[in-house]
């Protein structure tokens, strides 16, 4: 136990003592300390001199010393530090005059006013009048892509951006140039900011250099905004966002704190990929065979009579859907009627997910926990395209490397963070093609999908004999070594992870990497496991039940049933086109999705759908982490007329009007509540979800909201009332787990999470708001070995998906922005094969599939194993069919 | 190696490759060759041109933009044409007292250009530097790899003399 004597106030400290630095204790007291260049998760350098505070020898000591916060640790049991000391003022408040010498007086045209670091700190020392009447310096501003405005002119020169993008998320295209008075941040060109996570630098930047380009198409004052607690349904992390809109549109999107999953960074497809919600192609009224309907009485009954008509209903879920409508479907067609709209592989693969969370050897790790593995293996995950935020944090875990060293001589985390040196935990990466992780990755092995599963089992045969074949033997010499190599740092390994999913969608994938973790349980040691899934709610639903697609899509060709009910999922693109259109062909049917996909033509019945912006309800995570999403806004109350609802509302509605009975589900925990009925994992939630009412959405600072409707009306519209949910439509409320804007007096800019964190960085006050609802179990017997199948033999040419994060997902992609980032259509081979084909990269070449032509451009690399053919995922004029059925390819010379 | 450096990196000349291979391989890191690499450049072209960062970090084995980073952040390499003199001028403040501004002001009237400014007979750069090490016999000023010290505005003309015919 540390005593810390803060302004003659003593606080204690308890074990942390050694490990934190004094400006990190200080804010953890809720003393406000000005600071620049620190950050909670980069560490301290020290640069900016902001948090000089005194520092006394006893109590006694009239005189002290003046140090820097950030780089002073707590060594003595009692300390004795003063913030409030005049000469410690009169030192900060001269130093950030000095870095205002520079900064221009543009804050109203600037888009960073009102949540500006910057800002908060001339205001607490309070520095408001400008001594210095030279010119100031000026910069060039570059064109960082579709994402990020910048300009230089703001720069204060805190190595934030550098020590963010360089040094934590392994960009290489962002640069410090020049020094001393004379310092540019920015890329040796004009171009795209390339790394996966730029879009943080919009919060890393304590002012407006980096500012976000989308919010500013449509910019509203952070004050303005109406905020709401959100999760990310971009992959199945299930990232913290903090989503702000205002007249009906999302504005922006704020990474929300959450010290399990993404603590402060988010990928830019979570922050940039909202522009679906915003889309014109969005449903907002039921149609009736394409003709709008104003009622949604008139729609219920004409579904109702559908219904009744049909001899068999079946209802198709979604792992994008909420657990509330998916269960919602479930309830009305039936559980033998239920299929959860996931293609066979994927749910087969889905499956061994859910086994490993409930009976695995070892336990998932959840995102921030990956950091502190010391061994990772990948084996045939593309994390840093399919699931950014966990790269991010395998990442950190390889750098991490540098700590055992620093720790060995004592000095503290916070000061070996910007270290970037060669001494990494070792990654090893068992993939198709090439990542952005090999560049820290002790070894990429470059394999097929075969190949994957057999290193999977060798590794886990040679710790373990009793698990099945695939001896060492079996590989060539340069594998072998790499595997003896492999094994020996496992030994020596205290606590390794083991990541596979469910993109090469091969179950035998993920049985290799759980044989790897029970091998590893059998030596006795501590590690972890990810299996990944490629939806936001792939968990959940398959935790439902239900079965999979292909036998929806089979009962309805062979005219099994004769009424399908489509919920939030674009089964055009999980299946063979031909097949679900043989499959719709005279069939009823009702959809219930947000957005204009392939179906709706053929759809009798079209019920507008809520998405997380319009809606609540419950996503699981790839670790079974049930977290909540709250309306943001509620539609009609802009867009009179606009009969948005969520899915499981449309569904019970239904439900109700078939069977003539009263309505029962108003909350959504009265779904969860029967849900927990038959599913009792989802219990738990139901305790996540007694918060106290009113939390609030809009910010205390909400300027003119009487003005919103003044237009049409001088009267002030009468507030919608959020009955459903804990949060209401007004400033009134106060703060919980859920936060829904990181906002706090003296606090405007993102660094707010300061005030609700008790430990800073680490843990929020009063939790984190989700919860995991399968729980390791270390008495329970574990799932035995899966045994090795063998593989269908390989033809001379294997396909492969190539993901990307801009792109492959369907939501994200409609984003104008993200649009721009994709890549047009290409296939890579390998150089061998385009001189066997006689083709030069670059050219062009015509794919025929299901008699659809397609113009792709030939890509070589020296990553691709030859026989490959790499086609990337999900792009727009790539039809997903590649993968799953064979097609003609062209040549044009 | 050099061959094929050759082959790839034609903006180089063998010389330089050589010599640049030679300072890589004084270090376990590759990356800790940039100084040594940018200065051997300098030596043959008098600065560091765009086009020859981007191949003297393949050579490296860096990205283009942390060797800029480390070009454009000390000031004894240049990234911008210099003349075939080099006149370091001390500003620090022990100069500054004895005498710089007055040194200055005659560099300033015999060449007609001011700091961070080249001729335009392209005969002298005029640079600012904050210490040449000889405080005791201030001021300094250096010109290519010549100190002259305890400077007076007389002499000013006389020392740029001896460089007069120094040129390309």
């Amino acid at each position: 136990m540390t005593i810390i004597n803060v302004d003659n106030k003593d606080y204690e400290i308890k074990n942390n003592r050694n490990k934190k630095n004094l400006l990190e204790i200080c804010l953890s007291f809720g003393i406000d300390i000005p600071y620049f260049c620190w950050h909670p998760i980069l560490g301290s350098v020290g640069s900016c001199r902001q948090c000089i505070i005194k520092r006394y020898n006893n109590r006694d000591d009239t005189l002290g010393q003046i140090v820097i916060a950030c780089t002073t640790s707590a060594i003595k049991k009692n300390e004795f530090i003063t913030t409030k000391d005049p000469e410690g003022f009169s030192c900060r408040s001269k130093i950030i005059e000095l870095m205002m010498t520079n900064h221009p007086h543009d804050c109203p045209v600037c888009e960073e006013g009102g949540q500006c670091h910057l800002q908060d700190m001339t205001v607490i020392l309070k520095h408001n009048s400008r001594r210095y009447n030279f010119n100031k310096r000026t910069h060039k501003n570059q064109y960082l892509g579709p994402f990020i405005n910048h300009e230089m002119n703001r720069c204060i020169t805190c190595y934030r951006c550098i020590r963010f993008y360089k040094d934590y998320a392994g960009g290489k295209d962002l640069g410090v140039f020049g020094s001393s008075n004379n310092i540019y941040f920015g890329r040796l060109r004009n171009g795209r900011l390339e790394n996966e996570f730029s879009g943080n630098l919009i919060e890393i930047c304590p002012t407006g250099v980096f500012t976000d380009k989308q919010y500013s198409m449509h910019y509203a004052r952070k004050w303005d905004l109406q905020y709401a607690p959100s999760i990310c349904t971009g992959c199945s992390c299930g990232c913290n966002l903090n989503v702000g809109e205002r007249y009906g549109k999302i504005r922006k999107i704020e990474n929300r704190f959450n010290s399990k999953i993404n603590h402060y960074f988010i990928c830019d497809r979570g922050r940039f990929g909202y522009g679906y919600i915003n889309s014109s192609n969005r449903n907002r009224i039921p149609f009736i065979n394409n003709n709008p309907i104003k009622s949604i009485d008139l729609a219920i009954d004409y579904s109702i009579a559908l219904l009744n008509t049909s001899n068999r209903v079946i209802g198709i879920g979604s792992p994008r859907a909420s657990i509330e409508s998916n269960f919602a479907l479930c309830k009305l067609v039936g559980k033998q009627n239920f299929s959860n709209g996931i293609e066979k592989r994927e749910v087969e693969c889905l499956k061994i997910n859910i086994d490993v969370l409930y009976k695995g050897a070892l336990p998932f790790s959840s995102i921030i926990d990956i950091e502190d593995h010391d061994l990772i293996i990948i084996l045939g995950e593309d994390i840093t395209q399919i699931s950014a935020r966990i790269a991010l944090a395998v990442r950190q875990a390889a750098q991490r490397g540098s700590f055992n060293i620093a720790q060995k001589y004592k000095i503290y985390e916070w000061d070996v963070k910007n270290i970037n040196n060669e001494n990494k935990h070792p990654i090893y990466i068992f993939t198709t093609n090439k990542t952005r992780l090999d560049a820290i990755a002790y070894e990429t092995v470059i394999c097929t999908k075969e190949e994957i599963t057999k290193f999977g089992f060798a590794i886990a045969n040679s710790i373990d004999h009793n698990s099945p074949k695939k001896k060492l033997n079996s590989f060539n010499n340069n594998n072998k070594k790499i595997l003896l190599k492999l094994l020996k740092k496992l030994r020596c390994s205290k606590r390794p992870l083991i990541i596979s999913g469910c993109s090469l969608k091969h179950s035998l994938v993920l049985k290799s990497a759980y044989n790897i973790s029970r091998a590893f349980k059998f030596l006795g040691k501590k590690g972890s496991i990810i299996l990944n899934s490629n939806d936001s709610n792939s968990v959940g639903v398959t935790m439902l039940g239900g079965k999979s697609l292909n036998w929806a899509i089979k009962k309805l060709i062979k005219n099994k049933a004769d009424a399908v009910i489509i919920l939030e999922n674009n089964i055009y693109r999980r299946m063979k086109s031909s097949l679900v259109y043989n499959a719709l062909k005279n069939k009823k049917i009702i959809l219930i999705d947000y957005k204009k996909n392939t179906t709706i033509d053929k759809a009798n019945v079209v019920l507008p759908a809520a998405t997380i912006a319009e809606g609540n309800g419950t996503l699981i995570n790839y670790e079974g982490r049930a977290q909540r999403f709250f309306k943001i806004y509620e539609p009609s109350y802009y867009r009179t007329g606009d009969l948005t609802k969520e899915s499981w509302r449309w569904l019970h509605a239904l439900t109700i009007a078939k069977k003539n009975s009263k309505l029962e589900w108003i909350h959504l925990n009265d779904v969860l509540k029967v849900c927990s009925k038959y599913h009792p994992a989802f219990n738990r939630i139901l305790n996540l979800s007694q918060l106290k009412r009113n939390l609030a959405r809009l910010p205390h600072r909400l300027s003119g909201r009487t003005a919103i409707n003044s237009n049409i009306q001088i009267h002030e519209k009468k507030i919608h009332k959020d009955i459903y949910s804990t949060f209401t439509f007004s400033t009134k409320g106060y703060n919980s787990s859920e936060i829904a804007f990181a906002w706090y007096p003296g606090w405007n800019s993102p660094q707010a999470w300061n005030k609700f964190q008790k430990e800073i960085g680490v843990k929020l006050y009063a939790g984190n708001p989700g919860i995991r609802l399968i729980n390791y179990c270390k008495k329970k017997k574990y799932l035995s070995y899966y045994k090795y199948v063998g593989f269908k033999k390989n033809k001379r040419w294997q396909i492969i998906p190539i993901y990307h994060l801009l792109g492959s997902e369907e939501n994200s992609a409609l984003t104008h922005s993200i649009n721009k980032c994709t890549k047009k259509p290409y296939i890579k081979i390998s150089k061998q094969d385009i001189k066997l084909l006689k083709v030069t990269p670059g050219s062009k070449i015509k794919a025929i599939v299901n008699n659809k032509e397609v113009n792709i451009i030939i890509k070589n690399t020296n990553n691709m194993r030859n026989g490959f053919i790499g086609f990337p995922f999900g792009i727009k004029g790539i039809p997903l069919e590649i993968f799953c059925m064979c097609f003609k390819i062209i040549i044009i010379k | 190696m050099e061959n094929s450096y050759l082959k790839r990196f034609k903006k180089l000349t063998k010389e330089e490759i050589t010599e640049i291979i030679i300072e890589k391989n004084n270090y376990k890191n590759s990356k800790a060759a940039s100084i040594g690499a940018l200065k051997i450049i300098q030596k043959y072209r008098g600065w560091i041109s765009d086009n020859i960062i981007n191949d003297l970090a393949k050579i490296i084995g860096i990205t283009p933009t942390e060797l800029d980073s480390i070009a454009t952040f000390y000031n004894l390499i240049y990234r911008q044409p210099v003349g075939t003199n080099i006149i370091l001028l001390c500003d620090s403040i022990t100069c500054y007292i004895n005498g710089y501004e007055f040194i200055y002001k005659q560099l300033k009237f015999l060449l007609g250009i001011s700091i961070g400014e080249t001729t335009k007979d392209k005969r002298y750069t005029l640079l600012p530097i904050c210490c040449l090490g000889n405080c005791d016999k201030a001021p300094n000023m250096m010109i290519n790899n010549e100190l002259y010290s305890k400077l007076i505005k007389k002499n000013i003309s006389n020392i740029l003399e001896i460089y007069k015919n120094d040129c390309k």
